[in-house]
Parts: C-alpha cells; structure tokens; sequence
C-alpha cells in the first residue's frame, strides 16, 4: 500500500516509521497538496517527529490557514460585487466546505472559488464580477473558445488586484452529457445561506465531488479529492438520516451511479470507508469491469511523485486523460485539440513565477 | 564530514547516483546531478560545509541535471528540479552555479513557513545582526561582500530567516551573489575574496558567486538578534549620509521585501514589527563600498552620532 495513503489512515504510526519512509511521506504529501491534511491529522504527536517533519506538515497547515483566511475575505468581497444579481450563486467545493465549516476544510489546499448558476444567469454574473475587478484578459483566445464550446465552465476569472480566481460553471458535468439529465436539479434544491451563497444540498455536495473527480482528465489532485468524499460521507452519515440509502436514490435520478460507484469503491478500499452491507452491489452498474477501472484508477488515485509510481502509471494517466476529454468533446474535435495541446509550448506555471522573477530580478 | 574531506570522485558518484546530503544553516538538501558544469563550482563553493551521502530526510530534494543529450549536442543546457518539479526555465551550463544558488532560494522562501523570510542581506558582530534590505539597485550583495572581509560574519546573502518565536535571525551562510560590476569592485577592495561560476546570465547580466568565509560557515547555527536596519541607497556621490526611518514606514517597507509576510498573516505581522521595533533603523546613502564598511562600524561601536 502507499505510504502516503497509509499515514493518512493511521497517522499515529508517523512516528514509528524510519526517516527514509517518513520522507517519502512527506514528499508524496507535497505533491498531492496533503500537508495541511496530514497535520491537521498527526496535531497531538507532531512533537514527536523529526525536525524536518515538524516545520514541513506546521508550514503545511500555516498555509491552510492563509487560504482560509483569504477565502473568506474573498466572500465579503463577492456578496459586495453580487448584491444585486437575486439569483442563486452555488458555492461549491474547496470554498464551499470552508462557508459551511465542513470537517472537509480542514488542511484542505486550494486555490480557486468555484460558483455554479444558472446558465441563463451567466452574462449577468460574468457583467458583475467584471464590474467587480475580476477579469479574463489571461485567457488566450483559442482557449477562451474551448471553455465555452466544450466545458461546462467560464475560463477562469482573475482579480486584478488581488489575484483571486474565481471559475464560474453553469452545470456540474460537461455540455456533451447533459440531454441525460436535468441540468439545473442542483442548483434548483441548493441550500441558501446567507444573502448571496448558496451550497449544494447534502446528497447533491458528495455526488458533485464524484463527479468531478472521475469525470475529469487529470488526476494530480484525484487524492484529496478522494478524501473530500469520504470526509463529507462521514460527516452527513452522522448528521443527515440514511444518507448512504438518499445518496445512491438521487444518483439514479441524476444518472450518476457509476461515479458514484468509483468513489464508493476506492473510498472503501484506499481510505477505509466503511459501507452498509452490500451497498457497493447496490450501485454497481451493470456490466461494470472493475479490473479494468481499478487498473486504471488505483494508479492515477496515488499521488503524482516517482515514489509512488509503477511501471503502468505514467500509461494509466495518459489513458485516463484521453478519457477525460473524450467524455467532454467528440472524436473529431478532441484529435486535433489534444495535438495542439500536445505541440504548444507550455505556460510555467503561473504560483511560481513572481517569486521567481523577484528573486531573479536585476539587482544593480 | 565536510565536503573537503571527500574526493572529486566520491562527490561525483554520490551526485549522479543516490545524491548527497549537504546543510547550509539549518537546511540539508538532498543533491542530484550529472553534469561537471555543477560538481566544479559546487565543489569550491562548498568545501567547507557538513555533508552526509546517507541523509535520509533532507528538507529539501533538488537536482541539477543537464537536458537530455539531444539538446546538449547543440548548446548545454542546465535544470533546476525541486523534487522531480520543474518550475524553472532551463540555462545554459556555466550559468549552473548560480541557477542552484537561485533553486535554493525559491526552494526556501516558498515553502520555509515556519520562520519570517526577508530579501534581505544578514552580517553579524557576535550576536549583534545588521540587516541590509534588499532594494533593486542597492548594492546590498556589493555591501555584504565588502563587510564580510572586514569584521562582520555571513548570515545570509539574500535570504533572512526570522524565528517566528525568539525573533532571533538564522543565517544559511551560502554564498554571496555578485552581479555586473560589483564583482570587479569587490575584487579590488577585497583581493582575497575567492569568486567561483562567473558567467553571462540570460537574466542578470555577469554574474559571480563568492566563496563564503570558512569562519563564518563554522560559526552559522548561532543565531543573532537584529540591532541595525539598514536601507543602503547607492548614489555615486562621495558624501555618505544616515537618515533614520521610523518603524511604520519601516515596517511597511520591509513588508514589501518579504516572501511570506502574507502568507503567515497575523504572525508576519506582530514577528516583522516585534524585529523592526527593536532595531535602530535606518537609511543609508553613499558612493563607495570602503566607506561604508568604516560607516557601519562606528555605528556598531558608538552609535549614529559618531557614523554620521
């Protein structure tokens, strides 16, 4: 089993572990965005642990709390700019388990608020946010026509002051699926919570989380994500009545079952959620080869370092990612967007850049 | 064991194959590399500092490897990775050196949450610190370069650590980052000073990386208290002139100059104001390096009446 994935089921064992052992912890936990999380878990014996362990999961969880803090500031800045759109703004995700104080914010790293609305609302949202400081001007113009022809979201819009990016959706799953079921059902049963915010019902947080994760192309977050589902499950198993009973009826109703299965499955077998007795056959879907998707899956679900590879997981990851965008755009249209993908330079990646330049600015 | 007591081949082996430990102040880095154009200078500028070829839990994993072969035939070409990341434009071989010493920096001012990191140079008498903040086109590297032959002991050359508790500054002791002309400077005041890795960078024009004293190194795990904040403003003009700064706009200044002072909030704050609060705190203009090195003595031994 993963060492990573390991900790995070019985942290009390850190100590215990040789520092090579612990090292790769750490380093899996970096990558895979879990240092807030693993000292969130580890708190009581972080005294415990080596020097190095120590100031790497306490910077993990001083970061937590800077993005806690700055969500937050960020919310008083969009009811400000949405005030008076009287229509519901969906909170969902990262930001939504810090507005509702979910056990799922705790350590949790992240760096965008993501909305869902109403897609008959979206020139409204985009006009106000606009209004507000927020902006699209990063976006280039081939990708701009990609978000809005092939996904279910706004390219994402950045604060030019404060650098805060916030990603409008209009539906939970991308333009492609949607004949298949209602695409405002969410939306429609969201729970307000103050003026402006809304976020997702109970049953409709976890599904979203599913879907999310096992819809999408890129895995290098997929393990956080997975604990998202299983800390939300635990959390609404001991707060809502039958809600493993209530989860798997409204999959049904939104054509949800099989990512509902997937995130059942691996909850169970990586993070040790326990499900009532043949929950797991109850929301299989038929003719499902589990093999195949645990071959597949249980690779890309580790985190995304050298350690935690084998010699299938760099194919696994390239299939999976195909298969992302295939359940996003037909055959035709994603041949020649993944070769375009596949020979445009890449941008450096945007967080670390200013420190960079700051540090490698002319100093005469 | 010191780098120095292991040979170049040692060295060489443990780079390419299971890398090698190293510690500057209170970091070890894990080391990878396969290229000459880092062992060279790494080896020089290193000599003096704690290696251990085991190291089971560095704090930090980085390598320097040169492109794949390909790219190498036509013009060498050098990576910096944190941990397998690339976050870093590649550059071209004699520029390794310095892209390290740049890799450590980021490696530590983006992820060393538990101390208040300044851009900022530290010099020391004992465990009296003097903190030259960095603004573009100071000469701060110039300045620290010229005081560390003369009396004071290397902290650090671009990074400050501020322990968020006692407010005490660590130093890392690496070497100093020279840039343009000031190499030449501190050559003609300091004829001693060992510089390694001159290249032509991309990014900075000449630049230099200068051997850290083996005093300062052997002296590095004691923290100092910060009693002298200074903004050196270089203005070509021979008359050298202190001006004293209050702590607000000090603080808001120095603010500006560090890489976490957000990112660690409320405690940024109270640590940034508690450090500036308890410091003399001033502006510096002046023309020549050799002055200021006399300046900041008298103003270490008898205070600003006497140094200006």
């Amino acid at each position: 089993m993963n060492p990573l994935v390991n900790a995070l089921n019985a942290p009390e064992t850190l100590a215990e572990l040789a520092p090579a052992e612990l090292d790769c912890v750490l380093r899996q936990a970096r990558t895979a965005l879990l240092l807030g999380v693993l000292a969130a878990r580890v708190q009581d014996q972080l005294v415990d642990l080596p020097q190095a362990a120590q100031w790497q999961l306490k910077a993990g969880s001083v970061l937590c709390d800077k993005i806690r803090l700055d969500v937050t500031r960020e919310f008083t800045h969009l009811r400000r700019a949405l005030a008076n759109l009287d229509r519901p703004v969906v909170v969902l995700k990262g930001a939504a388990y810090v507005l509702a104080n979910l056990p799922a914010a705790e350590g949790r790293i992240f760096g965008d608020i993501d909305l869902l609305v109403h897609r008959l609302d979206l020139a409204d949202i985009e006009a106000l946010l606009e209004a507000g400081g927020w902006s699209m001007a990063g976006t280039e113009p081939y990708d701009e026509r990609y978000y809005r022809r092939w996904t279910h979201e706004l390219p994402p819009m950045e604060h030019i002051e404060r650098g805060s990016t916030i990603d409008v959706h209009h539906a939970v799953v991308q333009e492609r699926h949607l004949a298949a079921f209602d695409r405002d059902s969410m939306i429609d049963q969201a729970i307000q919570i103050d003026e402006v915010f809304s976020i997702l019902q109970p049953v409709d947080m976890v599904l979203h989380a599913c879907v999310h994760l096992f819809n999408d192309g890129e895995f290098d977050k997929a393990l956080r994500d997975l604990l998202d589902i299983v800390q939300l499950v635990r959390h609404f198993d001991r707060t809502e009545a039958d809600f493993r009973a209530q989860l798997a009826l409204r999959a049904y109703e939104l054509n949800f079952t099989s990512q509902l299965y997937f995130a059942m499955r691996y909850a169970g077998k990586l993070l040790h959620l326990a499900h009532p007795p043949r929950y797991l056959d109850s929301i299989r879907p038929d003719g499902h080869q589990d093999w195949l998707y645990d071959a597949l899956f249980l690779r890309a679900l580790m985190p995304q370092h050298s350690t935690a590879d084998d010699r299938f997981t760099g194919l696994a990851r390239q299939l999976l990612y195909v298969r992302g965008h295939y359940l996003r755009m037909p055959l035709r249209h994603l041949i020649p967007h993944l070769i375009r993908k596949a020979i445009m330079p890449e941008p450096q990646a945007p967080d670390t850049l200013p420190i960079l330049r700051d540090i490698q600015e002319p100093n005469r | 064991m010191k780098l120095k007591d292991a040979s170049v081949t040692e060295i060489t082996a443990w780079l390419r194959r299971d890398g090698l430990g190293l510690r500057a102040g209170p970091f070890w880095f894990k080391i990878h590399s396969n290229t000459g154009y880092f062992t060279a200078p790494f080896s020089a500028l290193y000599r003096d500092y704690e290696i251990d070829p085991a190291c089971a839990l560095p704090d930090f994993h980085v390598s320097v490897q040169r492109a794949l072969w390909f790219r190498h035939v036509l013009r060498p070409q050098i990576q910096f990775r944190h941990d397998g990341d690339r976050d870093f434009h590649p550059m071209s071989g004699p520029e390794a050196a310095v892209m390290f010493e740049w890799g450590l920096n980021w490696c530590i001012s983006t992820h060393a949450h538990h101390y208040l990191i300044l851009h900022a140079a530290v010099v020391a008498r004992g465990d009296d610190a003097l903190l030259l903040s960095a603004v573009s086109g100071s000469g701060k590297s110039t300045l620290t370069a010229a005081l560390i032959h003369h009396g004071w002991r290397l902290l650090s050359d671009e990074l400050a650590l501020v322990d968020l508790t006692s407010g005490l500054v660590w130093g890392l002791g690496r070497p100093v980052n020279l840039k343009g002309t000031s190499i030449d400077v501190i050559q003609e005041l300091v004829p001693a000073a060992e510089m390694v890795g001159r290249a032509r960078s991309r990014y900075k024009g000449d630049v230099a990386l200068m051997r850290a004293p083996t005093a300062a190194i052997a002296e590095i795990d004691r923290p100092a208290k910060v009693r002298w904040i200074i903004q050196p403003t270089y203005t070509g003009r021979t008359q050298a002139k202190f001006l004293t700064v209050s702590g607000a706009q000090m603080l808001l200044s120095l603010a500006d100059n560090c890489f976490n002072y957000e990112v660690l909030g409320e405690t940024g704050f109270n640590t940034l104001g508690r450090l500036v609060a308890n410091a003399g705190r001033y502006q510096y203009f002046y023309g020549d390096a050799g002055d200021a090195v006399e300046d900041f003595a008298q103003l270490a031994d008898f205070g600003l009446e006497q140094a200006a």
